[in-house]
Formats: structure tokens, sequence, C-alpha cells
């Protein structure tokens, strides 16, 4: 073989080789479709947001794509097809999660807002449950006291040494039934006294049992007994002179307390 | 001078090949390890659970990636080295579906927590 022949079939090669790389194929549906994919994920405002560097790894397949498109190589051009399909999804995908999380937190302070104006509404139902409680006992001329309001049961009379409640006008009464079924939640606490006529342990035991003839109005006209508390002072907290019947007669009675149920 | 003339064509030839993209014949060590890695992080995000298909079928290529990496042949090197690429691609896929179902579950929860604030404030005025 003579030295010219081999040049010539050398840069024959050459040239072949050349024209594999310069030939110009036409374009491949395939590739189009992964670029015009590409394109549409740049406008995704959630991609953009939460998946820019997976939006990048996919856009560098998809011109590796291209390029092995424009080389010609088939099984290459097929594999970062397959590359920048995987690569687009993923950028979608996290986009989406993004959008998602985003969410989330928007929910999350909503329903931290919500749950604050719901305990604040609770707080404000039981104020003004108690405003009303208190309007509606002032006009019982109930007194405020530290422990709450203080009714006094000016028409419930008790004669001497009797717990029996005299029959007569119980409008006092009737209120505070209605008061009490009104305001489910209130508790009360039924406080019996007596005079000072016979010995301080006859007249503690007596003054029980005015709380608890009370207390037995009350739960005859319907106030569940779970709610009423009874105690009894004896001749302790005289309010009027036990030197005659008329201050015996205020001494002998029953308060009623509505303690204060917000805290 | 001929012999002159043949160096520089064999030289061309040369460059001629290596612009079309010469295969890359090296065993794929780093394309197995990044797949190896991106396998694992999908598991960790409970991929399985989530992408279970995609991920058996990963598992299977990293295999044979594995087996193909030391083979003698070229083309089967190649074969490996874009199945470790592919692996690489179908786990990041899988790791991030799994993602967005979990994120999707959290979403519906709050939606319900949501709702139920606003229900029962609602149904108190």
């Amino acid at each position: 073989m003579n030295t010219r022949s081999l040049w010539f079939t050398l840069s024959l090669a050459a040239a072949l080789g050349m024209a594999g790389c310069a030939s110009q194929p036409k374009e491949n549906a395939r590739v189009a479709q992964l670029a015009n994919e590409l394109e549409t994920l740049k406008q995704d405002t959630a991609v953009q947001a939460h998946a820019p560097g997976a939006l990048l790894d996919a856009q560098e397949a998809v011109e590796r794509a291209e390029r092995a498109h424009e080389d010609g190589d088939r099984s290459a051009r097929d594999h970062q097809i397959y590359l920048a399909e995987r690569l687009l999804e993923t950028a979608r995908v996290i986009g989406q999660r993004g959008q998602n999380e985003a969410e989330v937190s928007r929910l999350a302070e909503e329903r931290d807002r919500l749950a604050l104006a719901a305990s604040r509404s609770k707080v404000e139902e039981a104020e003004a449950r108690a405003r009303e409680l208190e309007a509606e006992l002032a006009a019982l001329e109930a007194r405020r006291t530290n422990r709450g309001l203080m009714l006094r049961l000016d028409d419930v009379f008790f004669k001497t040494a009797s717990a029996s409640i005299a029959p007569g006008a119980t409008s006092t009464l009737d209120k505070v039934t209605e008061v009490l079924a009104e305001n489910p939640e209130q508790r009360v606490l039924i406080e019996g006294h007596t005079d000072a006529v016979g010995t301080a342990s006859y007249n503690q035991r007596l003054s029980e049992q005015r709380a608890e003839a009370v207390k037995g109005l009350l739960v005859a006209r319907g106030i569940d007994a779970e709610r009423i508390s009874t105690y009894g002072y004896g001749e302790s907290r005289p309010i009027a002179s036990n030197e005659n019947e008329g201050g015996r007669q205020l001494n002998r009675r029953v308060e009623i307390v509505f303690p204060d149920t917000v805290q | 001078m001929m012999t002159r003339k043949i160096l520089y064509a064999t030289v061309g030839l040369a460059l001629a090949l290596a612009a079309c993209g010469g295969p890359d014949v090296a065993r794929p060590s780093g394309q197995i390890d990044d797949a190896t890695v991106a396998m694992e992080r999908a598991r960790q995000a409970n991929a399985h659970e989530f992408a279970a298909f995609e991920m058996a079928a990963a598992e299977r290529k990293l295999d044979r990636a594995r087996n193909l990496a030391d083979s003698d042949e070229d083309d089967e090197r190649i074969e490996a080295r874009r199945l470790a690429e592919q692996v690489t691609v179908d786990a990041r896929l899988a790791e991030a579906k799994a993602r967005l179902a979990q994120s999707e579950d959290v979403k519906a929860e709050m939606n319900a927590a949501v709702e139920a604030l606003r229900d029962s404030r609602g149904g108190a005025r």
C-alpha cells in the first residue's frame, strides 16, 4: 500500500466522520416536547418558588437530550430523554409540594386565629352571663360580697324552733328558680341562720335544716340538687337584735350566695 | 512530505471522532454511588410506601448496573453508567412523589382542623 492511497483513505474517513457530526437531523418529536414542557415549568410560579434547583437540573438534561439528538446518537438521545422526562416531573412535583407546604402554613395560621377567637368568645360569653345574672339579681336587691352575689330570701319566714317554711308569697324564690334555670352553669350556696333562742348546738342543727328546706323547694321546682350546697351558721351571725321579736324574725333567715363563676 | 500529511490526517481523524463524543468507558463508580445515595434518600422519605412500583424497578436497575459495571465490554459499562444515571433520577422522582403525598395528607388534616373550628364557631353564634 503506497503512502498516497493511505493518506486518501484516512482523509476520506475523517471527512465521513465529520459528516456524521455535522449532519442536521430533523426535529425529534419527543425532544421538542421536552423543550415545551421545560418552558411550561419555567412559567410555573410554584416551580419557580420551590424547585429552582430541580428546574435547573431538568433544563440541563433537556439540553443534553437536544445535543445527543443533534449528534445523531440515538441511544444517547433516548437515554437523555429518559433522564430529562423524570427530572422535569421531579421539578413539577417538588413545586407542588412546596405549594402544599405554603398552604399548610397558611392554614395553620388560620387555625390558630380561629382557636384564639373561639377561646376569646368563650370568655366573653361567660362575662356576659355574669353581667346578666348580676342585673337579674340586682332587681332582687342582691348584694355583692367577696364570695359573689348574696340574696336574702325576704319572703321565706320561719317560726322559732322550726325549719318548715311558712306558706305565703314566694316571688323571690320564684325569681331565683328562674335565674338558675336560665344559667345552668351557675351553682348556689344556701346558708341557714337562727335567732338566739335555744342552745347553740340546737340552733346549729336548726340552721342546717332551714337551708335544706330551701334547697328542697328549689329541687322541687326542677333545679338539679348537684348545683346546690347548704351550710348552717346557727345563731353566730345575727343581722338584728335578738332582744325583741322583730329582730329575732329577721335573724331567722336563709341567704343564697351565687359564687362568681368567671375566673 | 507524505509522512507529515499522514500525521496531520491521523490527528484530524482522532479529533473528529473525539468531537462526535467518544464513549466514556471507565467503570461508572461515581454514577453508581450517586444512584445508591439517591435510593437511600428515597427510602428515608418512605418512597417504598408511596411509589412502591418505581422503587422496586429502580432497585432492579441498580443491581443490574452493579453487575455490568465491571464488565470487560465497553458497551456493558456504558449500559451500567446509563442504568445508574436512570436510577438516580428514578429515585429523586420517587422521593419527590412520596414527599408530595405526605404534604397532601398534612394539608387535608389541617383543612379538617380549620373546618371544625369554623363549624364550632358557626354553631355557637
